[in-house]
């Protein structure tokens, strides 16, 4: 209990040192706090889970969990007033095409072209129309606030999914916390993103499976339906997830069959496989029905992807640049390096929690060991071909490896060490270090700590946009500059001109070094803001000398410039590599 | 209605569809009751998610579009309600409800609570002292004929004191016209200025105790 109170203080001072900076004039000294203080909050909550007793107490924990969750989520748009990163404006602006048309198949669209495609999968956009209508929140707190709120309830989820495998409140508080601070999960969730919603949706769709196979009662399967229908619709790229993890599931009838027939008495007898793989062994009628089930779903969801337009949308997803935080190696500090590898802590925990299933095995720790593995090897071919989507399944993965380690945690550690006391603080310690890595690996350290290097490859170069003064660019752009004119802009800046100037989203060029550097010469404006983009640490910096354009607007951080006619477009040496 | 509270409505909403699907599809079955109160708020962002595109794309183009979800808010009372009186009935087949009674709550089980419900202060009051912009002032203008006109206005609270500076070259020299100083409200201010030349403005925000102040914004009108 004290420790609840403990965690409630440390989140708050947490949320006021990142987002008032009381002590910037001595970074050392801000950041030390900064770094503490987090670590008491993690510290405390991982006391508060161990603490978990009675399912009582585990829903008192999770709801604590959910608005810490919420708030860690919400720290980058507290300090910015703004979503940070990109894609929140057009996911955000598809939902006002939609609510200004009133229709998700709208006919006027020529602000984001993409949104037919994008509307293939409404669910956040429907539930952003139903909480406007419900309550009228204006646009600025939809897209802010609904994102994290759903996605701090993932950890209510992972919860149900540890405790229908091991029944303990415990190791399903444990998993609820080892989730919803895993950085990729924070990351999608702290943004207006559909994928935030998919791991939602997802860790649910799960739990039902786990429970609906253990009772084949048709209720749950409907139910099951509901939820595998609620994931189809959220996003695109997640919904590809839904067979790759499922269709090891239709083997499962089959594969108990077969051992149970052939297996060696000793070795079925040893591992009790028997009695456990009679329980996944169903009747024809049983075993077809979840099998029509996974095709419909499968044959859903490959439907929706033979369209051209989503078929482009998801090569653009794989082709385009993942998160770069993850791959950020060069130029970056130690610390910054201490904290990329810390955070896969949680991947050795789970192998020990992994183990230690397939020691006492029953039907539901295999159908979660199926999954998982079915994850896995969905991931293989994404880490062959060296695709940096790989991050969006991990962030999949991180449901099973959190319910894996949670048991692994519990379980494990008191035991293998002899000494029980010292044994639970090392399991403390480390979901508390694992949380703490997490929440400060999700975004770029520039939001958490103050004075940190510039590093080429982050978002923004490891530096903090200036988000009002783009803003008010944008609404300066929206009123000055014609809606048919191409508009050059950086990795900062693009948001503003597109979502808030509204010129369209293909007018506002800006590409991560693919396109050619002529491409940025038919635009006869550049918004950029110069002490972002002349670092040339940003991703995508403007590549053509735009200095000798004539300045038409200057709000002190961000700059418009118009190439009069006649102006020859010269190329950037100092940009990128010449194409 | 403030953000915090339309986020509980909202997850209201989501809770008590969830409960009814939940008792509808499969009662009893999601047990012990915190089960089945984290599957009833999990399955009602599901539901609710599927519901509104169906109806969406039922209503689609028509009045109704949003206006069919505004009809779920009191449907979710009603359905609280019953979900409320077949609880009660069925404590009371079950043996009586029991009276509520302060014994029954433990010291900690009550300062846990009040520890969630701190919590949810706190983080309302981090939300609403949030950094917001204190205001801004934006330039802009338009060519009217041979003329120019410059129109400034502000968006902060109190009146804030502006000036500017009109540049533009014409045989062969460079010509400026200061303007204001002037403090401005919330209501626009317009300039005109009778240059046919490309214009150059300058807009300095003048702080207090200085005379000159810094420019913050550029306008190129051209001619």
């Amino acid at each position: 209990m004290l420790a609840q109170w403990v965690m409630v203080l440390g989140f708050v001072v947490f949320a006021y040192l990142v987002v008032r900076r009381p002590f910037q004039s001595d970074p050392s000294v801000q950041n030390l706090a900064v770094l503490i203080d987090l670590l008491i909050a993690t510290l405390s909550t991982g006391i508060a889970a161990a603490s978990v007793r009675s399912g009582r107490s585990w829903v008192i924990f999770s709801a604590h969990l959910v608005v810490a969750g919420f708030l860690v989520r919400l720290i980058p748009s507290l300090i910015l007033s703004l979503p940070p990163y990109q894609d929140p404006y057009p996911y955000f602006s598809t939902f006002l095409i939609a609510w200004r048309s009133k229709s998700f198949s709208p006919t006027s669209f020529s602000w984001f072209k993409a949104t037919p495609a994008e509307l293939h999968w409404p669910l956040l956009q429907s539930l952003t129309v139903e909480i406007r209508a419900w309550t009228g929140m204006s646009l600025t707190d939809l897209i802010i606030l609904v994102p994290p709120a759903l996605g701090a309830l993932t950890c209510v989820a992972a919860s149900l999914v540890a405790y229908s495998v091991y029944r303990s409140w415990r190791t399903a508080a444990i998993a609820g916390l080892l989730v919803s601070f895993t950085d990729v999960v924070i990351f999608y969730q702290s943004e207006y993103h559909p994928q935030g919603v998919a791991l939602l949706t997802f860790s649910l769709l799960i739990y039902l499976i786990l429970e609906s196979r253990a009772a084949l009662r048709l209720g749950a399967s409907i139910l099951t339906l509901l939820v595998a229908g609620a994931f189809l619709l959220t996003h695109h790229a997640s919904a590809l997830v839904v067979p790759l993890v499922l269709l090891p599931l239709l083997a499962i009838p089959f594969l108990a069959r077969l051992v149970t027939t052939y297996g060696s008495e000793g070795w079925l007898a040893r591992f009790k496989l028997r009695e456990m793989l009679k329980d996944l062994d169903m009747g024809p009628f049983e075993r077809l029905v979840p099998i029509v089930l996974l095709l419909v779903v499968c044959g859903l969801s490959m439907q929706i992807f033979l369209s051209n337009s989503i078929l482009l949308l998801v090569v653009h997803q794989f082709d385009r640049g993942g998160l770069p935080i993850a791959n950020a190696s060069t130029g970056t500090s130690l610390w910054l390096l201490l904290l990329r590898f810390g955070k896969y802590l949680l991947l050795p925990i789970s192998f020990v929690g992994l183990f230690l299933s397939a020691r006492r095995m029953d039907a539901k720790r295999l159908i979660l060991l199926v999954l998982a593995v079915g994850l896995a090897a969905a991931s293989a071919p994404a880490l062959a071909t060296g695709s940096t989507s790989i991050d969006r399944i991990i962030s999949f993965w991180a449901l099973f490896a959190s319910v894996l380690a949670a048991f692994g945690l519990t379980r494990w550690l008191p035991g293998a060490l002899g000494i029980r006391r010292w044994a639970g603080a090392l399991a403390v310690g480390a979901i508390a270090i694992y949380s703490s890595l997490g929440i400060l690996d999700a975004q770029i350290p520039a939001f958490y700590l103050s004075h940190t290097p510039r590093v080429r490859g982050l978002f923004y170069g490891n530096a903090l946009p200036n988000s009002r003064s783009i803003a008010l660019a944008g609404h300066w752009v929206r009123y000055h500059i014609p809606r048919t004119a191409y508009v050059d802009t950086d990795f900062a800046t693009r948001v503003g001109v597109f979502f808030f100037g509204r010129i369209p989203f293909n007018q506002a060029i800006y590409t991560p070094l693919r396109v050619p550097w002529r491409d940025y010469c038919k635009a006869s404006y550049v918004v950029v803001d110069p002490a972002m983009d002349r670092g040339f640490d940003m991703p995508g910096p403007v590549p053509i000398n735009y200095s000798g354009y004539a300045r038409i607007y200057d709000n002190g951080s961000v700059v418009v410039y118009q190439r009069q006619r006649g102006q020859t477009c010269t190329f950037n040496p100092l940009a990128r590599p010449k194409h | 209605m403030p953000s915090f509270l339309a986020l509980t409505v909202s997850l209201f909403v989501f809770w008590t569809f969830g409960a009814l699907i939940v008792s509808v599809c499969c009662p009893r079955f999601f047990t012990p009751w915190p089960i089945s109160w984290a599957v009833s708020l999990l399955s009602g962002i599901a539901m609710m998610g599927v519901l509104g595109v169906g109806l969406g794309l039922v209503t689609s183009g028509s009045p109704w579009f949003s206006r069919s979800a505004t009809v779920e808010l009191p449907v979710a009372v009603v359905v609280a309600i019953l979900l409320i009186v077949r609880w009660v009935r069925d404590q009371r087949r079950a043996g009586g409800l029991p009276a509520p009674r302060l014994t029954r709550l433990s010291g900690p089980f009550v300062l846990s609570i009040l520890s969630l419900v701190l919590f949810v202060a706190m983080v309302s009051v981090v939300w609403a002292k949030r950094p917001q912009p204190a205001g801004a002032i934006q330039l802009s203008g338009a060519r009217q004929g041979s003329a120019a006109v410059l129109t400034v206005l502000s968006t902060y609270a109190k009146p804030v004191t502006i000036r500017l500076n009109a540049v533009w070259t014409a045989n062969a020299g460079t010509h400026s016209r200061p303007l204001g100083p002037i403090r401005i409200g919330t209501k626009p201010v317009h300039f005109t200025i009778p240059v046919p030349y490309q214009l150059k403005v300058s807009l300095y925000r003048v702080q207090s105790g200085s005379s000159q102040g810094r420019a913050v914004q550029w306008l190129v009108l051209p001619p």
